[in-house]
């Protein structure tokens, strides 16, 4: 029987921690070259020697991304970046370019998953990856949960989808808008996000509007994670190796205690997918749904409204360090003693902070603290090192 | 080298036959993206006299599993033997045709993320039934020039016609209009945030497309690429709003002339470009986005600092271990600029301010103010 695995996205060394440790089966995460998150900070080889075994002593595998359409000249490198992850016990890769495929198979044993970028998107496609040597193959955003299902039947082959985040509003691989309007290859890393524009549309036959029409409202599928576990789908995937510690962190919290709840119980309680939900929400940017997952997405998965960082909760901090009765934080957003600050423990329920002191490292009594600075936090209840501090936002 | 055409709606039949290309690739409302021919009158352009002309099939649309079970039981209905091949770019129409029909001339068009000749190489492999390859409009001259030594198939390129900037299934016009999902509309869309003007937006049933707001042109590169072995050039326009047009281009194609085509180039309707021909400089900008310098760093990383408070500490996130014992300790530190420069740790308290006799990784060590020091910027030891 197909264990359903949550993997959740790793943009750098601390964030795959966090992502372990709040639960994910698996993470993936670029190396300095080769993937598409050219502005993400991406890990040197030691970083991702260290992350492979902070993740593997944790339970977790790592996929390495090397999903660019490569031109000829970015070839020369991979062999030896290829021979360089095997040896330092990646799990899997994850390609787009028939090209790449190859020079992954000819230079080691690694399993190969099919990224998203290649638009696969129904069963003759993914029997012609498999002939190419992929064992997985991570499924357009366009396919529906069943028709995934039907795919792993059909092919053999492990299926992913994705289950949370932001969502390319083309078929994946097929937008090349910042190649022609940025001289960025959005392919190979460079995605300026035109889609997120508003746009002013003039046509002879109708009147004119403003709007952002190519923009698309968030996935957030985890009213559907019955049907992916008892469809056999092999991978979750959440988006987002750009976004923050607290989006990792309370995604991958979220989906891994709602898959383990499932596979211990066999149902959702509506309470508790309540209070899932409300949990997303507090990380979430644009109004998310299933949208493709279960029939094709209609005209109300588009987020017509400009981009805004309004949201409910922040990154306040990291824990770094825990003494008896206090925590030192890294902060990450500015607060006071009147704000309302909570800890997400790695298992389990939130937990209030109650700032009675803020010292500095030298302790000093702090007012306010400021971003990219260290306090301690008298603390009695039980924390860890990353677990994160999230700050409600005053209205 | 054969010149292609694209006949996408009936009206422009009489024109097809006309401009008698080698060749005419005929768009229809089921399979082709922007086609507005019905399956039934395929019958209607097969029958008329095409004397030299063959004509192809264009299959380019992509298809989620449910939407290819749909249509290959259409497809399967079409007289296949009336055309010399089936253009496709999904490539489960690839395999799905591979597997009904083996030995039927298939032409790949990869004008879509196959920029490498191992990723070419792999479908041909795979596939004896490729007869051609299309191939991609951001490739340079050079690198053209090098596949085209190498190909042992037909390769056909694009030398007039709008350039796809995004395909996407859904519908994201129409609903701004509350027309229903299957009504054909065209716009055209600015963006103040982007310095182009008025891209040429199309919905239709099968998801919307956004094109460039300049056409491609490489009229005045057909002869070089002829030399090189290119087979077959297209022109992708509307035919009989074109038609003195494209007999232009098709003439410059056989007999180029630079004052014909500064004639051709005034009286074009749109902007022309010839985007990454010359070369593809597309990955150069965002190469800067990073921190190369602090990236490049592998080795004997004592730790990063986290936090700088000027003559009290500079607190780091220890990379490895740090003893007390090994005090004072040359060090070298990058700062975020990319500079080195030598400081000496002398002190060593825990994030408490404790004097501690050592610190493991992990742990916060709060060391004497380093010069120059800041968060991000990486402590290393002496070589």
């Amino acid at each position: 029987m197909t264990v359903t695995e949550l993997l959740s996205p790793a943009g750098n060394l601390e964030k795959l921690k966090v992502a372990s440790l709040y639960g994910a089966d698996a993470v993936y995460c670029g190396g300095q070259q080769f993937g598409l998150r050219a502005a993400s900070d991406n890990f040197s080889l030691q970083e991702l020697e260290e992350g492979i075994a902070f993740a593997h002593a944790h339970g977790t595998k790592v996929y390495v991304v090397l999903n660019a359409f490569l031109h000829d000249s970015d070839l020369n490198e991979l062999p030896g970046f290829v021979e360089d992850i095997e040896s330092l016990g990646v799990d899997a890769v994850i390609v787009s370019d028939s090209g790449v495929v190859e020079v992954v198979k000819n230079r080691s044993k690694l399993p190969i998953h099919l990224s998203t970028q290649a638009s696969c998107l129904n069963r003759y496609s993914a029997q012609l990856w498999k002939k190419h040597g992929v064992s997985r193959v991570v499924l357009g955003r366009e396919v529906s949960i069943q028709e995934a299902a039907e795919i792993k039947k059909s092919t053999g082959l492990e299926v992913e989808i994705f289950i949370h985040g932001s969502m390319c509003m083309a078929y994946s691989g097929n937008c090349v808008i910042s190649n022609y309007t940025q001289g960025r290859d959005s392919n190979r890393g460079g995605c300026a996000h035109s889609c997120r524009f508003e746009y002013s549309l003039d046509s002879q036959d109708y009147e004119k509007k403003n709007a952002y029409f190519m923009s698309s409202k968030d996935l957030q599928g985890i009213r559907f994670l019955k049907d992916c576990v008892d469809l056999g789908i092999d991978s979750l995937k959440v988006e987002g190796r750009m976004k923050t510690h607290h989006y990792v962190g309370t995604i991958s919290k979220v989906y891994s205690e709602a898959l383990q709840f499932y596979r211990e119980h066999g149902h959702f309680l509506s309470e508790q997918m309540l209070h899932w939900e409300s949990e997303l929400a507090k990380v979430s940017g644009r109004d998310g749904g299933a949208w493709n997952m279960t029939a094709e997405a209609a005209g109300d998965s588009i987020f017509n409204k400009r981009e805004t960082n309004e949201e409910s909760h922040n990154l306040a901090g990291v824990v770094q360090q825990v003494f008896d009765n206090e925590i030192v934080i890294e902060v990450r957003k500015a607060f006071d003693r009147h704000d309302k600050l909570e800890l997400i423990p790695f298992k389990g329920d939130i937990q209030n902070l109650s700032l009675s002191r803020i010292l500095s490292l030298n302790g000093l009594d702090i007012e306010r603290t400021n971003p990219g600075t260290l306090v301690r936090i008298p603390f009695s209840g039980t924390a860890a090192a990353m677990n994160i501090i999230r700050i409600e936002n005053r209205l | 080298m054969k010149r292609i055409l694209t006949l996408k709606k009936m009206k422009d039949l009489n024109a097809a036959i006309a401009l008698a290309p080698d060749e005419l690739l005929i768009d229809t409302t089921l399979l082709s993206r922007t086609g507005e021919i019905t399956l039934r009158e395929l019958s209607q352009i097969i029958n008329q006299n095409w004397g030299q002309t063959k004509l192809i099939l264009n299959w380019d649309i992509l298809m989620t599993d449910k939407l290819i079970n749909t249509i290959i039981l259409e497809v399967e209905k079409i007289q296949w033997e009336m055309f010399s091949a089936i253009r496709v770019q999904d490539l489960g129409a690839l395999e799905w045709l591979y597997q009904k029909r083996p030995e039927y001339p298939i032409h790949l068009n990869l004008e879509t993320g196959h920029h490498n000749r191992v990723a070419i190489k792999s479908h041909l492999d795979l596939f004896p039934s490729i007869k051609r390859v299309v191939l991609s409009q951001e490739l340079e001259s050079s690198t053209l020039q090098e596949y085209l030594k190498e190909l042992e198939v037909e390769s056909e390129i694009l030398v007039l016609g709008s350039t796809l900037l995004f395909y996407t299934p859904r519908h994201l016009v129409t609903p701004l209009y509350e027309l229903a999902a299957d009504e054909s509309i065209q716009v055209l869309a600015t963006s103040e945030e982007s310095p182009h003007k008025g891209f040429p937006i199309l919905e239709n049933r099968h998801g919307t497309f956004m094109f460039n707001i300049k056409d491609h042109c490489l009229l005045d590169h057909v002869a070089e690429l002829e030399s090189w072995g290119m087979t077959a050039i297209r022109i992708d326009l509307p035919l009989d709003e074109n038609f003195e047009l494209i007999k232009m281009a098709l003439d410059l194609c056989q007999n180029f002339n630079g004052e014909r085509f500064e004639i051709f180039k005034a009286k074009y309707p749109r902007q022309l470009s010839k985007a990454f021909y010359r070369s593809n400089k597309s990955d150069v900008l965002f190469k800067k986005l990073k921190n190369a310098h602090l990236a490049s760093v592998d080795q004997g990383v004592l730790g990063a600092v986290v936090e700088q408070r000027k003559e009290h500490y500079t607190a780091l996130k220890l990379k490895s271990e740090i003893k007390k014992a090994d005090l004072p300790l040359k060090a070298k530190l990058l700062t975020t600029d990319g500079k080195w420069i030598e400081v000496s740790v002398k002190s060593l308290r825990n994030a408490r301010g404790e004097d501690v006799d050592f610190l493991q990784k992990d742990e916060i060590a709060l060391l004497n103010p380093l010069r120059k020091a800041s968060v991000k910027a990486l402590l290393c030891k002496e070589e």
